[in-house]
């Protein structure tokens, strides 16, 4: 199998983070912040460790990282725990519906008000120009909700111009940083970042199951908790405890994923975050280039400049075929609309696209192998 | 109180408790993190030894732990 859907899991992962989960197992057993024996507290430092660790790839401070289940579960608890009741909030037609369907439940059930930036250039870029306009009118938005990578093109939005002006007009900025974290350098404080949100099981090599979401340095936020239950301290207040990450982790945390996501990370550290994305531009940059001269192929937003995600269509099949003629041949893509419908209706790609997304353990030879299933496809 | 014997500082949560025992081993205070009960139920903190209370409580506060 040629494994090109790395915007979805990323496969293979590093061996340091099988041995994570293969340590949840055998050494780190115990529920961490329940027991305090010493089993318990060992599992209990290292979660401490991988907030460190997420703490040092986003730059915030540890105690402001909640581990979740995954970024969907993050960005829900991001949005249903800070918009308030008719808040403006402002997002991007690049989002994926783990941020669109809490935004749109929360205008139908709470009069909160949201609105689009909407690109006006002809390659469909966001610009801080854009926002600034919104942020002008009369009624200046709360909440700026954005990503910083489209899974659906690889775009990259402006992330840092966009979040000078949140922090200038006093706006919380929540990013969903999915697709970027493992490939980019994401720093929260540079970025002007209120609350990020992402998953473990993507660019950053963790298992399914894992994600979370760092609060600031400064934040003095406390989200109302989307899971109320045990939190291992003050059981007695029947209100989930004040202090993060408590507040935000009812429950018995996801050792193994915990585990993953650090163990990723000290992976990326290992080799590089500026090396992983430069073997991973240079990847997608020759298959883009042998793609684009199979004539049978549309490319879609070929001059975006993306680490590791090409979109395009074949003329004569839809994209599920494609994907499954693919799939016949050994190569895993992924077709259609990448829950992210208003993407694909401003790319004007209504039926969906084929994505790939390569990852720096992909390989020049899988893409010649690849290469030569679509020509002969066509 | 002498420095053999161990004490216990409340912390709060249980992630403050295993911050201030992280801290306080790297800088070779020998500690343990524990649990008490309080009024609002249970607490985190740590169990030290062989050192003061005054001097751990001081140190803990300059790493910018609320105690």
């Amino acid at each position: 199998m040629i494994y090109m859907d790395n915007s979805a899991t990323s496969f293979p992962k590093p061996e340091c983070v099988r041995q994570a989960v293969f340590d949840s197992f055998d050494k780190y057993y115990a529920n961490p912040g329940r027991s305090s024996h010493s089993a318990a507290v060992n599992t209990a430092m290292e979660i401490y460790k991988s907030r460190e660790a997420v703490a040092r790839l986003v730059n915030t401070s540890s105690e402001n990282v909640v581990f979740t289940y995954n970024a969907t579960y993050a960005l829900n608890s991001a949005i249903f725990g800070t918009v308030g009741d008719g808040a403006r909030v402002v997002t991007s037609l690049y989002e994926h519906n783990s941020v669109l369907r809490p935004l749109w439940r929360l205008e139908k059930e709470k009069g909160v008000k949201v609105s689009f930036i909407k690109p006006c250039t002809p390659d469909k870029t966001v610009t801080a120009a854009d926002f600034e306009k919104i942020v002008k009118t009369s009624k200046k938005p709360e909440v700026l909700v954005l990503t910083h990578t489209s899974n659906v093109t690889g775009y990259k939005l402006p992330v840092k111009e966009l979040g000078e002006i949140c922090r200038r007009e006093n706006i919380l900025f929540i990013l969903d940083a999915s697709q970027g974290l493992g490939t980019s350098e994401i720093d929260m404080e540079e970025l002007c970042v209120d609350i990020l949100c992402s998953s473990g099981h993507k660019g950053l090599y963790g298992i399914s199951g894992s994600g979370f979401m760092a609060f600031s340095r400064k934040n003095t936020l406390t989200p109302r908790p989307l899971v109320l239950g045990g939190s291992g301290v003050l059981s007695r207040e029947k209100d989930m405890p004040e202090a993060l990450p408590e507040r935000l982790e009812a429950g018995t945390l996801g050792v193994a994923g915990v585990l993953s996501i650090r163990a990723g990370i000290e992976y990326i550290e290992s080799i590089g975050l500026q090396e992983i994305s430069r073997r991973t531009r240079s990847i997608r940059r020759y298959l883009l280039e042998g793609l684009s001269v199979i004539p049978s192929l549309e490319l879609i937003s070929p001059e975006i400049n993306a680490d590791s995600i090409i979109l395009f269509n074949s003329k004569k099949r839809s994209c599920e075929e494609t994907a499954f003629e693919l799939d016949r041949s050994g190569v895993a893509v992924r077709a259609g609309l990448h829950c992210a419908p208003l993407a694909h209706e401003l790319l004007n790609t209504p039926n969906g696209a084929v994505r790939i997304s390569v990852s720096h353990f992909n390989t020049f030879a899988e893409c010649d192998e690849v290469l030569k299933i679509l020509s002969h496809m066509a | 109180m002498t420095k053999n014997e161990a004490f216990y500082i409340n912390l709060g949560s249980m992630t403050t408790a295993v911050r201030a025992k992280e801290a306080l081993e790297k800088n070779g205070y020998k500690s343990t993190v524990g649990k008490t009960g309080t009024a609002s139920g249970c607490s985190w903190g740590v169990w030290v030894k062989e050192a003061t209370r005054a001097e751990v409580i001081d140190f803990i506060r300059r790493e910018g732990i609320h105690v």
